[in-house]
């Protein structure tokens, strides 16, 4: 059933012939009438669009058929879609982003609310919509900001975005390969990055949980940049979840993955995954290779001393690092992993002085009390007997301690067994 | 606003100026508490010379008979006067402080959680109190809570001279402690808290205690005299001496009894028992199990474990119970 001959009842009342309705349409109108993906993308750019229409998916013909829908579409409402737009664009040149915000949010939501009649081929309008309205939303809180008022434009975008994902993910009409489902991740994304940004990341998990109950194809098939940033912030949220072994899984699986470092916007990319990689790695005794540090200057200054200090067990150099460095750590998201960093450090240590004394079976615990001093670290026995008890406890060391004798005795085989063996 | 201007009155004890505020008129000091359902009338709000007075009757009560449900009642009535008259100055602070700290002794989370909601919002204002005091209780109530992303967001907001600070310090140094599994340091610092916050302490305490005895009975073989664990645990003071320790000791003893733990028997001795009476009394040999002595008791680690193991499985697996707490 073409389109044209479903118009809701009010463009029929407004007494214009069908024949002239084509050409005096508006834009957004005649795009949504021929279901033109393109014409659709650049009615709702703010500037020159680039690379939006090939995030779509190879191989999906864009000018596809049209929607099965029943669902009418309001053409006044996309014609104040178009007027809202050409104000914004206008608004946005001028400087004044707050305005150009509002004014662009109106026009999503009126097209949101007209989308249900859409298909996949206008999925890339769909992104460069968000993705703008995002972008608008950044700079007119910026510019809130600077004028000491409260920022109000993301939490907005959050909203009108949210309803971008239902139109992806309530797409009951179409045949899977037209479905708008295909856009379901993309949104997704935008909503974890504006999450991120404002510092919700709890609504974060509410958005993951909508994912129930919705029946989309595997994420295996979706576009690979698709793929690869929601594994990142999946990775991000696992780990601030502690739940450090599946935010390896997908952090590694982003990582190797990622895209060849062409642009700006790549390698800053690929700079947060790894802030946050570097640290679980570490946990498994993994250290950053030197090409990580030659791309990404910026991480060999952040953790370049700790990790040596961690491979070497220098203990005392650990804690004063740890101290000076709280800031940036915290900045970046990964003060308290690299906090939990220590007792691999003092396993190195311990495992240090095993290897001098040649890997026996029996170690005096003062041999630890002087290794740890010379490390540069003030302890008593006391201390590295709860040390060494916290290896002992987490794995990370076989054998057990004789508190009369002040011993330790270990196993064996395999007494520091190798770190990626062993459970974060 | 501007007609108050106008008449030079500018009073400096009311932040927000509304024609519509009250001024009290109540000149009792003491009011118990009765949630407002509607616009109070001034005749039973109290003005802030008045309540100044109340403050004062407030501390001496407490001192004097130490009734929690009185004083509770007593601070709430006001704190409402204080709300009603939008009053928000020092005052205000020393009051929700008072308070604060009384439902903390008493171990009323959520009254605590209320005043230091209160307090936080005034601190913000620029008000003065004793800032560092309460931010060290902020810290320390992270620490129970397990917020990971609230320890961060105070963390990334202090300020160096706060991080010397040292209600801030102790409690950052609690903090790292349980963040790391130092027990060893944690029970020490239990020892050495600064104003209210061994209260806050408390809340974990249990919870750390049964989590240092899993650790500790995984590493340690085959045994560990009770004396060394209420060390290691803060039931005994580090350097205590005689009768302090003793009972510290017990402390310990009774709590590892209540958990289960397995105690390594004492030794064998034959004795010599006396059975009958009489022409009929025979000596017998018996062996029998001495009894050991609270120095020397100690628990089996290896028996112990799966214990210790389930005991932590329960208290971590309950998860946290967050009274009355507003972001």
């Amino acid at each position: 059933m073409s389109l044209l001959s479903r118009l809701g009842p009010k463009s029929q009342s407004q007494g214009q012939s069908q024949k002239t309705f084509k050409s005096s349409t508006s834009p957004l109108g005649r795009a949504f009438l021929n279901s033109d993906a393109t014409a659709a993308a650049s009615a709702v750019a703010l500037g020159p669009t680039y690379g939006i229409l090939g995030s779509v998916g190879g191989d999906v013909d864009l000018a596809a058929a049209e929607s099965e829908s029943e669902v009418d579409v309001s053409l006044a409402d996309l014609a104040a879609a178009d007027d809202a737009i050409d104000e914004a664009r206008a608004q946005f040149n001028a400087g004044n982003y707050p305005d150009a915000f509002a004014t662009y949010n109106y026009a999503a939501q009126l097209i949101h609310n007209n989308a249900a009649s859409t298909a996949r081929w206008f999925l890339a309008a769909l992104f460069q919509l968000n993705l703008n309205l995002y972008s608008l939303a950044v700079k007119g809180d910026e510019t809130l900001a600077n004028s000491h008022q409260k920022t109000r434009c993301l939490e907005e975008a959050a909203r009108t975005m949210n309803k971008a994902f239902s139109v992806c993910a309530t797409d009951r009409f179409n045949n899977i390969n037209q479905s708008r489902k295909w856009g379901v991740y993309y949104i997704c994304n935008l909503l974890f990055r504006t999450y991120f940004k404002l510092n919700q990341i709890n609504l974060a998990s509410n958005l993951i949980r909508s994912f129930r109950g919705v029946d989309l194809p595997d994420l295996s098939l979706y576009p690979i940049a698709h793929v690869v940033t929601y594994r990142y912030y999946m990775g991000v949220l696992a780990f601030y979840d502690e739940q450090y072994r599946k935010a390896q899984d997908d952090l590694s699986f982003a990582l190797i993955n990622f895209a060849p470092l062409t642009t700006p916007a790549r390698i800053h990319n690929r700079k947060l995954l790894l802030t946050h990689l570097i640290p679980i790695n570490l946990l498994s005794g993994i250290s950053p290779s030197d090409v990580v540090y030659s791309n990404h200057p910026e991480l060999s200054d952040l953790f370049g001393d700790l990790v040596n200090a961690i491979e070497a067990g220098k203990l005392g150099s650990f804690d004063e690092l740890l101290q000076r460095k709280q800031k940036g750590l915290i900045r970046a998201g990964v003060y308290l992993t690299i906090e939990r960093c220590r007792i691999i450090c003092f396993r190195n240590l311990a495992r240090r002085v095993f290897l001098i004394r040649g890997k026996p079976t029996r170690l005096e615990l003062q041999d630890i009390l002087t290794a740890v001093t010379v490390a540069g670290c003030e302890a008593d026995m006391d201390e590295i007997e709860c040390m060494v008890a916290n290896l002992i406890d987490k794995g990370l060391l076989k054998g057990y301690i004789s508190h009369e004798k002040l011993m330790l005795v270990l196993s064996p085989n395999n007494a520091f067994p190798s770190l990626d063996s062993v459970p974060v | 606003m501007a007609a108050a201007i106008a008449r030079g009155e500018e009073n400096k004890d009311v932040i927000d100026w509304d024609e519509y505020t009250i001024v009290g008129l109540c000149q009792k000091l003491e009011k118990s508490y009765l949630r407002l359902t509607s616009a109070p009338d001034p005749a039973t709000v109290r003005p802030l010379p008045v309540l100044r007075k109340t403050l004062d009757l407030l501390g001496q009560k407490w001192k004097q008979d130490q009734n929690y449900t009185y004083i509770c009642d007593q601070f709430k009535s006001l704190r409402q006067d204080l709300t009603v008259q939008r009053i928000k100055n020092e005052f205000t602070v020393k009051v929700y402080e008072s308070h604060a700290r009384i439902a903390l002794e008493k171990g009323d989370v959520g009254e605590y959680n209320q005043c230091q909601a209160q307090l936080k919002e005034l601190y913000r204002l620029g008000l003065p109190g004793s800032k560092d005091e309460f931010l060290g209780y902020r810290i320390l109530y992270m620490v129970y809570t397990l917020n990971r992303t609230e320890q961060v967001k105070i963390l990334s907001d202090l300020t160096p001279p706060e991080t010397q600070s040292p209600p801030i310090r102790h409690a950052l140094g609690v903090r790292m402690a349980v963040s790391t599994g130092d027990y060893h340091t944690l029970f020490q610092l239990y020892n050495t808290c600064p104003y209210m916050s061994v209260y806050l302490m408390d809340l974990f305490l249990e919870r750390e205690r049964v989590k240092a005895l899993k650790t500790l009975s995984r590493a340690f073989r085959p045994s560990l005299r009770v004396a060394y664990l209420a060390g290691e645990l803060g039931f005994v003071v580090a350097g205590e001496e005689g009768e302090r320790r003793r009972e510290g000791v017990l402390e310990c003893w009774e709590w590892l009894k209540g958990l289960g733990a397995v105690f390594v028997p004492g030794p064998e001795v034959e004795v010599e028992v006396t059975l009958g009476k009489g022409k009929k009394a025979k000596v017998v040999k018996r062996v029998m199990k001495k009894e050991v002595g609270w120095e020397d008791v100690a628990v089996d680690m290896k028996a112990s474990v799966g214990v210790f193991l389930a005991k932590m499985n329960e208290v971590v697996g309950k998860g946290v119970d967050i009274k009355g707490q507003i972001a």
